[in-house]
């Protein structure tokens, strides 16, 4: 130990070092630990924030008179963003059931699958098995560009180009439609889904590829018989991730797809998706605290949270759960 | 596994295959590529339209509703268009319109106004085709502008079937009981077919049968003229009532199809609240394609130095907010880069031995992977509730009350001297609106800092004397209030402090993520050495783990701030989307650029369409610039470490 009056028998090189106290720094030690702890519950305090907000403030929603859970969860319709604020408060009854909402969001997310999986799932079996170096160094660049065009950007395209010179020439499709929001979203997960399935063919061991390779296949056998099946679990819970992504995407939903909750199946027609209604209300000037209309943003809300939830959570078990170990 | 057959011909087989695939491989990646193409091809493209050849005004626009224009209500009844815009000075508009027989005539003009803009409405036009087009011509006559001819088709009537509707010219069908003041109309189901009206009153009063033809567009419609006969009578004292208007539609055989009949409420009371009878509906005139625009360039500098004006993309720009997204970029990055590498430091190098905590450890890690799969509006929402309304916990802001908690404001009392100068004396107690003078007081007038003197009579003053004194007893009240840029108070309100502490809660697991991973490239050696030195964990965090992890946080950081800059939809929802603000302290409203993007792109004026995309490119070309800054650090950071 450091005693704080250097005997007369210490070498000459430590007779000039100045001696700290380790009892200052051990204190500063807990102090930095308290700190840092601190910071790390921000981050459990923004979930906790989230969920405590979403719960509280829809049960506004909820307990409010002339509202059912059940009318909410049952097929139906949803007349909130048609409604001028001051008519809400009146005797007028409301429908109120989620699901035109919620069909506009699974129109445009299963059009956005149907453009960014097989998109997405090729040009990473690309980049991971066939590419040549000279190929993937221009490729990855080019989806990482991709992946960080901000989503209104991507709204700007599909209203003014998408929709206008792409779809309406085919007939049918209004202006707002939810094919042309479908696609740019599915734009949007391309770059997400080859990233994270790319990831996860790249942790498939060198060494089955090349015993696959030694057994005579061709690389089309190698990656769809060894890698791919190798590499499952990570392929699908990229597709899960996506899939929540698509489901929370908001600016090119609140650009391009209308604002027309209807229950349908047809893309070719506007609509409004839980994220959109979030963002047209919240815009909406007679939306302040305490109306109904203001707890629906809350209500649709948290079905959207819980929703992108727990595909995420889905796709990490999945990820944890099928994980083909090498070690 | 299955072993993989040796068979030549099958061998054939799958090596054909291998090649499709690997074309197929190809097409998807040149359609990645193609897609980022087209996308940034479309954006340039519209951009430089924007910027040398087209946006916008003068323009024609369509405006059907019985909306209020220049502060005026209109009348109940279709307006066919108002052409906006600009013109040099002596130069006139007109608008012009050439009907379905070939006809052609002016139907509105107008001069500019003092500041060079004019507003033109153009008169109404009966039901059919048009071809519309305007011409600006200056003093000589000499046509400066020539719009390109649209072709709108006005039809006033209701949709299909025999359904009549009742267009009102003043607020009430009947003023001062005529009943001369209304137009009857509808639409048949066949050209030519006949229609046949009768009208009743609640009194037994009839007129009619009036005829009418379905003319061309299915429509008919019987002016007042012909129904002057019923409002002779003046059977009728009664100052409501009802008048029941039936049409019987024969068609082209001669078949009388069923009767349709309308009630409409009568009112003689004059009262000026009268019931407004059957409007007109929704798509009585289809003027989808009215929005004709010359094309007239924007410069590059107005672009980049003027802000948003509202149905005037020609001068529009975006530096107002362009400096917003700056300060909501800075605000994000004070609040959370310490956090976020303060967080992936507790998670990498401070591995609690404690059961407890080791739990609360692991359940940080999990909780930030899954924060990053939360869309953002949902953060939006959190920060709509926590931020700016903090819970309803306070008491709300509101225009007329002072704030009950702030930091950072001062307020003044104002008062006028004798000498009739308007002098401020600084507020010490917010909650004393008004005090009353009985004490010299230090205030400040048009010289600065001085001293208020107080007297009991006004005599014998000299004029500098009366400048500076007031009477005994004066009162004075707060009327202003001066903010420092660093005002707080709360809540927050829709101010861009929330915006900025919203964003900051978005891009705060990727700092984490992007900063756990540069922690954890730092080689455990390094900390092992340090410690083995006796250091203990922070001075080796501190002193051996941070400096060489510096380059791979600040890119991630980077990285995770541009992202931030492109987020529009979390500061949609807290700020609510003005456009044209640029803050003076924390605790104001601000414009983005996104959300700049978003209403443009969303505006019915073509002419910011193309502004919209150039303000993408400059967004783009911010992000770019931001990335590169990124790529450098890691350059230069892997070229050090070799």
């Amino acid at each position: 130990m450091v005693s704080s009056k250097p005997e007369s028998g210490i070498p000459d090189s430590l007779k000039n070092r100045k001696f700290k106290s380790i009892a200052k720094s051990k204190l500063t030690e807990r102090f930095v630990t308290a700190i840092l702890g601190l910071c790390a519950l921000i981050s459990v305090a923004t979930t906790t924030g989230i969920v405590f907000v979403l719960v509280s403030e829809s049960s506004g929603f909820f307990l409010s008179e002339n509202i059912s859970l059940a009318q909410y969860l049952t097929p139906g319709e949803w007349e909130f963003g048609r409604l001028k604020s001051d008519e809400v408060e009146s005797d007028v009854v409301i429908k109120h059931s989620i699901w035109p909402l919620l069909s506009g969001t699974l129109r445009i997310t299963v059009v956005a699958m149907c453009i960014a999986i097989p998109l997405g799932l090729v040009s990473a079996v690309y980049l991971s098995e066939y590419a040549p170096e000279r190929v993937r160094s221009v490729l990855k660049p080019i989806l990482e560009i991709l992946a960080g065009i901000p989503t209104v950007v991507l709204g700007y395209f599909a209203l003014r180009f998408i929709s206008p010179y792409l779809l309406q020439p085919l007939g049918g499709f209004d202006s707002f439609n939810a094919a042309s929001a479908g696609i740019a979203v599915g734009i949007l997960c391309i770059p997400l889904v080859s990233s994270l399935t790319e990831d996860s063919l790249q942790a498939v061991p060198k060494g089955l590829r090349e015993a696959a390779f030694g057994l005579g296949g061709t690389r089309f056998d190698v990656t769809c018989k060894v890698v791919l099946p190798a590499a499952l679990s990570g392929v699908v819970s990229a597709f899960l991730l996506a899939f929540a992504r698509a489901v929370g995407e908001t600016m090119v939903v609140a650009l391009a797809a209308g604002t027309n909750p209807v229950l349908t199946a047809d893309i070719r027609q506007p609509s409004q998706t839980m994220t959109g209604y979030i963002v047209e209300t919240f815009q909406s000037e007679g939306v302040v605290p305490g109306t109904v209309q203001y707890y629906s943003i809350y209500a649709v809300a948290i079905t959207l949270f819980a929703l992108t939830f727990s595909i995420t959570l889905l796709g990490q078990w999945v990820r944890k759960r099928y994980q083909e170990s090498y070690h | 596994m299955k072993s993989f057959d040796a068979d030549s011909r099958k061998l054939a087989n799958r090596k054909l295959i291998d090649q499709l695939f690997r074309v197929l491989c190809l097409l998807a990646a040149g359609m990645v590529v193609l897609v980022l193409v087209i996308l940034i091809g479309t954006i340039c493209g519209s951009a430089t339209r924007s910027l040398t050849l087209e946006t916008g005004l003068p323009r024609l626009v369509n405006d059907t509703g019985t909306s209020r224009y220049d502060g005026v209500t209109c009348e109940n009844r279709p307006r066919i268009g108002i052409l906006q815009g600009t013109g040099p000075a002596g130069s006139s508009a007109t608008i012009y319109a050439e009907d379905e027989t070939g006809k052609q005539r002016a139907v509105g003009s107008g001069l500019p106004r003092g500041d060079g803009s004019f507003s033109i409405t153009c008169e109404e036009l009966v039901d059919g085709g048009y071809q519309i087009w305007f011409v600006i011509t200056d003093s000589d006559g000499n046509e400066l502008e020539t719009s390109r001819p649209i072709r709108i088709l006005i039809d006033t009537l209701p949709p299909a079937g025999l359904e009549f509707d009742v267009s009102t010219l003043g607020d009430r069908i009947l003023v001062e009981g005529e009943l001369s003041s209304f137009v009857v109309g509808g639409r048949g189901i066949e050209q030519n077919a006949r229609v046949e009206l009768k009208f009743q009153d609640d009194q037994g009063n009839s007129l009619g049968p009036i005829e009418a033809k379905i003319k061309q567009g299915s429509g008919w419609r019987i002016p007042k003229t012909n129904l002057q006969r019923l409002d002779t009578r003046p059977a009728s004292k009664k100052q409501q009532g009802t008048l029941t208007v039936t049409a019987t539609q024969h068609d082209l055989a001669g078949n009388a199809q069923p009767d349709v009949s309308i009630d409409l409420k009568l009112d003689r009371s004059g009262a000026g609240q009268a019931d407004l009878v059957n409007t007109f509906k929704d798509d009585r005139i289809d003027l989808s394609a009215l929005e004709i625009e010359t094309l007239r360039p924007t410069n590059l500098e107005t672009f980049l130095t003027s802000h948003h004006y509202d149905n005037a993309p020609e001068v529009s720009g975006i530096f107002r907010a362009l400096v917003g997204s700056m300060f909501l970029c800075i605000v994000c990055a004070m609040f959370t880069i310490p956090i976020g590498i303060g967080t992936a430091i507790f998670l990498e190098d401070f591995r609690p031995k404690n059961r407890i905590l080791r739990l609360f450890h692991s359940f940080v890690q999990l909780n930030i992977s899954n924060l990053a799969g939360v869309p953002s509006i949902v953060y939006g929402i959190l920060g709509v509730t926590a931020f700016v309304y903090m819970f309803n916990l306070f008491p709300a802001r509101t225009v007329d009350s002072r704030p009950k908690y702030e930091f950072g404001t001062n307020y003044f009392y104002q008062l006028e001297t004798l000498g009739g100068q308007y002098v401020t004396i600084p507020c010490t107690d917010k909650q004393k609106t008004t005090i009353e003078l009985t004490e010299p007081i230090t205030a400040y007038g048009d010289e600065g800092e001085f001293t208020l003197n107080v007297v009991d009579s006004s005599s014998g003053l000299s004029e500098d004397e009366r400048y500076a004194t007031v009477r005994r007893g004066k009162k004075a009240s707060i009327v202003d209030s001066e903010h420092h840029w660093y005002y707080l108070s709360v809540p927050f309100g829709k101010s861009f402090l929330a915006a900025g502490l919203t964003l900051g809660l978005v891009v705060l697991p990727i700092i984490i993520i992007a900063s756990q991973e540069a922690i954890r490239g730092v080689p455990n050696s390094l900390r092992e050495a340090s410690m083995g030195m006796g250091a203990t964990k922070w001075q080796t965090v501190r002193n051996i783990v941070l400096p060489s992890a510096t380059p791979g946080i600040m890119t991630g950081t980077i990285l995770a701030l541009s992202r931030a800059v492109g987020e529009a939809a979390p500061i949609l929802a807290v700020m609510g989307g003005v456009l044209a603000v640029i803050p003076k302290n924390l605790m104001e409203n601000s414009s983005a650029l996104p959300i700049l993007i978003y209403k443009w792109a969303k505006d019915a004026s073509r002419g910011f369409h193309s502004l919209s995309a150039a303000a993408i490119v400059v967004l783009l070309l911010l992000l770019l610039a931001m990335n590169s800054v990124a790529i450098v650090i890691r350059y230069r950071a892997e070229r050090k470490g070799k």
